[in-house]
């Protein structure tokens, strides 16, 4: 086990350490001086900023030898200094420690949508399998997983105040201290994010069900005169769930992502609309540590997945899933 | 499962008696297909409507052009004369929509034709050669799929800019580590076959190898992840246009349109948001339908897949 750890350890590095390459280049690939673009933009539109060229240059530290540049960035990305916002000139991570808990809230209501609704979807569908209420269930994951999000935002929208007189509240309000206008906000797109995520869970589950059904040991189970309900739940089940978790785990990365255009639509302001908004304004900075931290936490969240699935399911020949001789 | 699929080459059927060989056997090809996986077939479908919609989409939209302005009949209710409606520059909808498909499959099919076949390429070479190349080709791959696809693009869009060429290099990027694992996995398991060894054994080189032996048995998988990639982009690339960061305007990109004053407009104008949604949903829907049905028959460790 520790051995697997420190493999994995291994091969996140690389990983770690191209992210962070990948984020810090954002500000200097950009053809042209850098600083200049900023201010001026491509067509002179550029962020009307309180800088002139050479504090933004200063500032941006741009003036250096790249090696340095990147060694100094990651330095002070490490100790938490983010640098400062290009647009508004305050703390950048002030401004994401303000914006993560929206995002989060939104995309823990939809993992929890996700697994309540899907899980108990692919058990009904897989023990019925072939009955109308299995095609039913399939055809509807199917058709979920094809819906754009970002359209099922608008049609919320457009039925909700058309017939319902419903507009989601604007602006941030914390659930401890306004309830109410915080569950209104999010549980649309909660619902949303949601029901995608049951639809790949139920998917999962079914299949992974279906598989464990058919083993010798669960036809144990039932010759020895087991309630089927207790064969499905206590025996299939538990071991149908092993795949399904790994999903549920790497998905939180794309929940996250989800997050991005339903606050776009939904008008959140979390994490994903500042990241929008800043590729818009061309607040780089901004981008930049976004960009830096989402990945870590992507990397993270991996490693951290690998690692629950050989806890569950101790049968996981390490170097196997390594996929190496 | 290939051999199964190539193998029945005998003509039994009297109808089919008289027609070329070849033409009969991709007939019935596609006949054994719609009736094994008639939903499979379905999406079949539904793709080859959109890609013939877009081939002949001056054909298609006789009377209009899709960038042709008239404030006259701006924001019209569909009707007879524009029969999904207009946008708030007297632009017809429908127009709009067809239009917007060539957009949408020229963007899908290019990265995936890039990006697939990079992958592709690299995934075989990385598993028959292994070694450094194996080594290096992995690592890299391990860092591109640490992300998802999405947030991948919004990374590379913020460093090259929007457009439609910088919208097909971020999709390359994104598809080539998908393909590239995938047929890696395929050539690994492809190699330990005893016919390889006998084809190395009478002298073939490594090159005839890979494009006679190993090639042939990993486009199964291929055609599958190509399949999914399609409607993962045609999704993608409407996301990214409907956030302002894709498809520039005037083009008639579907994701665009829902963006902005489609958004404003909603209440007196609903056929804006409704339509071009529709248009995005069954072309995505028709690949994954496809791609669903594709694996099913070809992947015998997903035999009992998900849907089919």
């Amino acid at each position: 086990m520790a051995q697997y750890v420190a493999r994995r350890l291994l091969v996140a590095v690389p990983a770690l350490l191209g992210a962070t390459l990948l984020a810090f280049l954002i500000l200097r690939v950009i053809p042209g001086d850098v600083a200049e673009m900023i201010l001026r933009g491509e067509q002179g539109e550029g962020a009307a900023l309180p800088y002139s060229l050479e504090q933004l240059r200063e500032e941006l530290g741009l003036n250096r030898p790249l090696v340095v540049q990147y060694t100094s960035w990651l330095w002070d990305m490490a100790r938490g200094d983010m640098g400062k916002s290009l647009l508004t000139g305050r703390s950048v991570g002030a401004e994401l420690l303000h914006r993560f808990p929206i995002t989060a809230q939104l995309a823990l209501m939809a993992a929890i949508l996700g697994v309540g609704l899907g899980v108990p979807l692919g058990i009904f569908t897989a023990v019925r399998q072939d009955s109308w209420g299995d095609y039913v269930g399939r055809l509807g994951a199917i058709f979920l997983l094809g819906l754009p999000g970002f359209w099922l935002g608008l049609l919320v929208l457009l039925v909700g105040v058309r017939y319902f007189d419903w507009i989601p509240p604007v602006g941030y309000y914390a659930l401890w201290d306004d309830p109410k206008s915080n569950l209104l906000q999010l549980i649309f797109p909660a619902l949303i994010l949601g029901s995608h995520q049951m639809a790949l869970i139920a998917r999962m589950t079914r299949s992974s069900m279906l598989e464990v059904l058919r083993e010798d040991f669960i036809r144990t189970a039932r010759a020895k005169g087991l309630r089927e309900q207790l064969v499905v739940v206590r025996h299939a089940l538990r071991n149908a769930l092993i795949p399904v978790s790994t999903l549920v785990f790497l998905n939180l990365g794309a929940l996250f992502v989800g997050t991005v255009v339903m606050e776009e639509v939904f008008t959140i302001p979390g994490m994903g609309s500042l990241l929008l908004n800043s590729l818009r304004s061309r607040d780089y900075t901004m981008v930049q540590a976004i960009i830096f931290l989402a990945a870590m936490a992507f990397i993270l969240i991996n490693l951290a997945s690998d690692l629950v699935y050989g806890w569950i399911d101790p049968r996981i020949s390490y170097r196997e899933r390594l996929g190496s001789p | 499962m290939m051999e199964r699929e190539a193998a029945p080459t005998t003509s039994r059927g009297v109808s089919l008696r008289g027609v070329p060989r070849q033409i009969g056997t991709v007939q019935r090809r596609l006949f054994r297909f719609a009736r094994r996986k008639p939903l499979g077939a379905a999406g079949l479908a539904v793709v080859l409507f959109w890609v013939f919609l877009a081939v002949a989409a001056p054909l298609a939209t006789p009377g209009h052009d899709p960038y042709d302005q008239d404030y006259t009949v701006a924001l019209q209710a569909p009707g007879a004369d524009s029969w999904l409606g207009t946008d708030r520059f007297g632009r017809d909808l429908y127009t709009r929509v067809v239009y917007g498909s060539r957009i949408s499959l020229v963007i899908a099919f290019t990265a995936v034709g890039i990006g697939g076949t990079l992958g592709l390429l690299a995934g075989i070479a990385s598993g028959y050669i292994g070694r450094w190349v194996d080594g290096l080709l992995m690592r890299l791959v391990d860092i591109l799929l640490a992300f998802p696809g999405l947030l991948l693009a919004l990374a590379l869009i913020a460093v090259l800019g929007a457009g439609v060429d910088r919208i097909i290099i971020a999709l390359t990027v994104i598809s080539a580590p998908w393909m590239m694992r995938v047929i890696r996995a395929q050539t690994l398991s492809t190699k330990q076959n005893l016919y390889i060894e006998a084809a190395r054994a009478m002298g073939a080189s490594s090159g005839r190898i890979m494009v006679r032996h190993i090639l042939p048995n990993v486009l199964p998988p291929y055609l599958i992840i190509a399949t999914s990639l399609l409607g993962f982009f045609i999704l993608m690339e409407a996301t990214l246009s409907f956030l302002g960061l894709g498809v520039p305007p005037p083009d008639p990109s579907w994701g665009r349109m829902l963006s902005g004053s489609a958004q404003e407009r909603a209440q007196t104008a609903p056929w804006l948001v409704v339509f071009p949604g529709i248009a995005i949903t069954t072309l995505v829907m028709g690949f994954n339908l496809l791609g669903d049905a594709l694996r099913d028959l070809w992947d015998p460790r997903l035999r009992s897949g998900p849907t089919g």
